[in-house]
């Protein structure tokens, strides 16, 4: 007897309790700041990809899912030619973001990557670089990059 | 003689070193790191970076630099002790204070001593604020980029360039802290580009421009191969990602020493690349040709061949070859064409080569000082070389020869047909009109073998120093142990050379002819595919082309419009033939005229063994993948002669449908008078403005063969067709520098570069990159040394 009214107890503070649950995908919760989401490549103000092509975070990625062609800019500077990223091998561990020495890269907050086709998942300079497609959001995330 | 052993301890470790050697080679030899930033043991110590100090615990008081120090007995190094290892960070500290902190774009990150070193000592900050200002990295000359301001002032490339290459391209320019590695007066590199102080620079300072912001060091696979652009098979590192050539670089020893390369070696990869090949084989069908399966390629090419030998016997069919066949595909070219079919054999470019070497082949029975006998020619006391344009042929015998020299008591003697690069570094030069040169050579053999009696050798005519010419002879006779270099002439047929090479043969440690193609001697001396009837000299096919003895000519990889002089006259006789078979890797000129095109695979496409010009044997492995369905010369040869063999039925030893006898060539109809006369009269030069000269056809240092002239970059450094002369014609002419010009001469005329040599007399011009320029070769004539030519300024 005296533990059903405990239970019922514990039911009742809860009816009154603002619910936990949230109402996913309608409803999101703002992320850490730490989150690891898709790599995304940081643009200089130009617009052009601040990465130099050193291929430290290919050489790093524990996955190999880095592929980086280097290219000869104006004055003979090494530039990026293309920055491709299988994100079907991704593991999200953000050895390339350690690695980069100029933060050209970082891990950025999107997590719903589901694709119907794997090809898909190669995400070249352009997709790299641009914010992410739908919401723009960041998902409260605070971009300490920016 | 061999150098009492000495003894000495570092870091507690007996080693025992042979007197002379320094404190850095014990510590390598007991297994001690020291570090280096200057050192190379291509060029001799220098002391200038002073990261090798060490500690000599009987010297107490002073560190001492390990690399130039002469180890003595009973020293007792400590090279980890904490005032060596402070010494090091320090003197680490300060180069990185002037050193931009840009690996991360720097072409060097990964296989940079300077990075590997502040990495292993743990430096880091620097003590002082940065002094140069980084500036932008010099690109204006082709090939090598120089970043002066990643220069740490080693001084290794100034060395290599002066002390090995014997260029002096480099030195150092400004004094105190404002020093750097330059050219004089900040012009462009404009030298040999062999990319030895590329491959020396401890640093980025100075790249390979084919090979920057390409990759990354670490991505590389590093595979061992040799050079094939010309017979010295030079070992080098071939260095690849996802199968395709990023860089070659000199091969480093098992004794850790890096070797040598020229600019073919270092920049001539990418015709390896060239795409300009044939991918699949082609016949022609009436007037065009068609590309075709192999089978159906080789079954054509069998049944031409065997209607053509029916018809016109082995002697009318010429087998001309690049000599780029490893010694089995020449065996096997020798088994079929040789002494079955009993065609001839020649090479155009290989030629003179090849008749020097069959010459002192057959003297003694198949051996000769140099050939089965290993012993090392340049252990010789004197280097003799007769004919001009040693190092053009071979650019690494420049190191080899100034690496040579710079042992005591080693003597160069050059009795060159133009004033060469090797002649303007030698002990002793004598400069013979190259009309004159084989008359020179006869009379000093007659000279030498004693022929006294009489009047002494008229050498007035022979425009010799007589001193000099006493002094050579003087040389020749001391019996001094002595290395002879014999190099024909561009274009001529080495006879007289060949005669007074065997002649030279005995007396000499080492008789070796050069201007070979890559397996030219592997070819002739082991497989036997020696020169054989009127293809053994460019001059003799030529006229046998246009009398009509020879109407078929089978092409390894040899492109008579490309490499035999004659301009028209090759086209029309070419025209003419019966049997044309281009065999051979690239897409050639006479490709298109002939009757089948079989695409071959290039030397480090396939596996087989060849021979160096100094008798070294090396084996090929496949580097690359064969382009397109190009096939090794093996299996083309292979198939040939099985499906040749099928038609005269199985194991026939000969063919007896066939007229295989040497001597019967079935003249056929006669010929068509040919729109040239087969006997050009040389017309008398027509007067005018221009310059009237001797024109010397010579050989180009930035490569002459069939793989240097399919390189995109080779090209861009020849820079077409070039006229050198003195700079009193030059400005009497009122030529500029790389000013264009025409030059005629009785067979031809073409547009040209004048340009500048040292030391050609007045009223001589040398003619360089003729090889692969029509234009050019209309010029001569094959067989001529030199031709009457008059230059003059081309009107726009």
């Amino acid at each position: 007897m005296k533990a059903l009214a405990k239970g019922l107890a514990l039911t009742f503070r809860t009816f009154f309790r603002r619910p936990v649950t949230e109402e996913y995908p309608d409803v999101k919760r703002p992320l850490p700041p730490r989150f690891r989401g898709r790599p995304v490549l940081l643009a200089r103000e130009d617009g052009r990809p601040r990465c130099v092509a050193c291929g430290l975070c290919e050489k790093v990625c524990p996955s190999s899912c880095i592929a980086v062609e280097p290219g000869t800019g104006p004055g003979g500077t090494r530039t990026l030619a293309r920055y491709e990223l299988d994100l079907g091998r991704c593991s999200f561990c953000g050895l390339c973001v350690e690695a980069c020495p100029v933060e050209a890269i970082a891990m950025g907050d999107r997590y719903e990557l589901a694709v119907e086709d794997r090809r898909e998942l190669l995400y070249g300079t352009d997709r790299l670089l641009s914010p992410p497609e739908g919401d723009n959001g960041s998902h409260g995330k605070e971009d300490r990059n920016r | 003689m061999e150098k009492a052993l000495i003894t000495l301890r570092i870091n507690e470790r007996e080693v025992s070193v042979p007197g002379g050697s320094t404190i850095l080679d014990a510590a390598g030899k007991a297994g001690v790191f020291i570090p280096t930033l200057c050192h190379d043991k291509r060029v001799a110590p220098y002391g200038a970076c002073r990261l090798c100090v060490v500690e000599d615990r009987r010297k107490p008081g002073a560190l001492t630099p390990s690399c130039f120090t002469p180890a003595r007995d009973g020293m007792d190094i400590v090279t980890d002790s904490e005032r060596v290892l402070e010494a090091v960070r320090t003197q680490l500290r300060l180069i990185l204070a002037d050193h931009p902190p840009d690996c991360p774009v720097c072409d060097k990150a990964g296989e940079c001593t300077l990075q590997d070193l502040v990495n292993r000592y743990g430096v880091s900050g620097v003590p002082l604020p940065a002094t140069r200002t980084p500036g932008a990295a010099d690109r204006a000359a082709p090939l090598i980029e120089r970043d002066m301001s990643r220069c740490v002032l080693c001084g290794l490339c100034v060395r290599i360039c002066g002390e090995l290459q014997g260029r002096g391209e480099l030195d150092f320019v400004h004094r105190g802290h404002r020093v750097q590695v330059g050219t004089d007066g900040g012009r462009p590199l404009d030298c040999d580009f062999c990319g030895l102080c590329v491959s020396a620079c401890p640093v980025g300072a100075l790249n390979d421009r084919l090979y920057g912001n390409r990759t990354r060091v670490w991505k590389l696979e590093k595979r061992q191969a040799f050079c094939t652009h010309c017979g010295l098979i030079c070992p080098a590192e071939f260095h690849l990602e996802k199968g395709r050539i990023r860089r070659v670089v000199p091969e480093k020893g098992d004794d850790g020493v890096k070797g040598l390369l020229c600019v073919r070696g270092s920049f001539g990869w990418r015709a390896f690349e060239n795409a300009a090949r044939p991918a699949r084989p082609r016949v022609r069908r009436g007037k065009t040709q068609v590309e075709v399966s192999w089978n159906e390629a080789v079954k054509y090419a069998a049944g031409k061949l065997r209607n053509f030998l029916a018809a016109r016997g082995g002697g009318s069919l010429a087998l001309l070859t690049a000599d780029h066949l490893t010694t089995e595909e020449a065996l096997s070219c020798r088994s079929l064409f040789l002494d079955r079919i009993h065609s001839g054999v020649g090479s155009l470019r290989a030629g003179g080569y090849r008749r020097i070497l069959s010459v002192l082949d057959g003297e003694n029975g198949g051996s000769f000082p140099g050939g089965e006998d290993r012993r090392d020619p340049w252990e010789a006391d004197i280097l003799l070389v007769l004919g001009g344009g040693a190092v053009e042929h071979h650019p690494v015998l420049k190191p080899l020869v100034n690496r040579f020299l710079k042992s005591p008591w080693k003597e160069l003697a050059v009795v060159s047909s133009w004033p060469d690069d090797l002649s303007g570094r030698a002990d002793l030069s004598l400069v013979v009109p190259p009309e004159r040169f084989d008359e020179f050579l006869a009379g000093l053999r007659k000279a030498l073998s004693g022929e006294r009696n009489g009047p002494p050798p008229d050498t007035g005519p022979l425009f010799v120093d007589t001193e000099r010419l006493a002094r050579l002879i003087g040389l020749l006779e001391s019996g001094r142990n002595m290395t002879v270099l014999v190099v024909p002439d561009l274009f001529g047929d080495g006879g007289e050379r060949a005669r007074m090479a065997a002649f030279l043969k005995d007396r000499a440690r080492a008789v070796l002819p050069l201007g070979g193609g890559l397996n030219s001697r592997g070819a002739v001396l082991d497989a036997g595919l020696v020169p054989a009837g009127p293809a053994a000299d460019g001059a003799a096919l030529l006229e046998a082309m246009e009398d009509g003895r020879i109407r078929g000519l089978w092409l390894l990889g040899e492109d008579p419009l490309e490499s035999l002089p004659g301009g028209d006259r090759v086209r029309a006789a070419l025209e003419k033939l019966e049997l044309l078979v281009c065999q051979g890797p690239y897409e050639t000129a006479a490709a298109a005229l002939a009757h089948a095109v079989l695409p071959s695979a290039l030397p480090l496409e396939k596996s087989g063994t060849v021979r160096s010009l100094t008798g070294v044997e090396r084996t090929l492995h496949p580097l690359l993948s064969p382009f397109g369905e190009a096939r090794p010369d093996l299996e083309i040869l292979e198939d040939l002669r099985a499906a040749l063999g099928e038609a005269a039925g199985e194991n026939a030893p000969e063919f007896p449908e066939w007229n295989t006898d040497p001597g019967a060539v079935v003249p056929g109809p006669p010929d068509r008078p040919s729109s040239v006369p087969a006997e050009e009269s040389p017309k008398d030069l027509p007067g005018g403005e221009g310059f009237p000269c001797t024109l010397v056809p010579v050989p180009s240092i930035f490569g002459d063969g069939p793989l240097s002239l399919r390189s995109p970059d080779l090209l861009e450094l020849r820079r077409g067709l070039r006229v050198l002369m003195n700079v009193d014609d030059l400005e009497d002419n009122r030529f500029g520098e790389r000013e264009p010009v025409s030059v005629r001469t009785p067979f031809g005329s073409a547009p040209a570069e004048a340009g500048r040599a040292p030391g050609v007399e007045k009223g001589t011009a040398l003619l360089a990159h003729v090889t692969g320029d029509p234009a050019g070769l209309s010029l001569i004539r094959p067989g001529t040394a030199a031709v009457q030519a008059v230059i003059e300024r081309r009107r726009p």
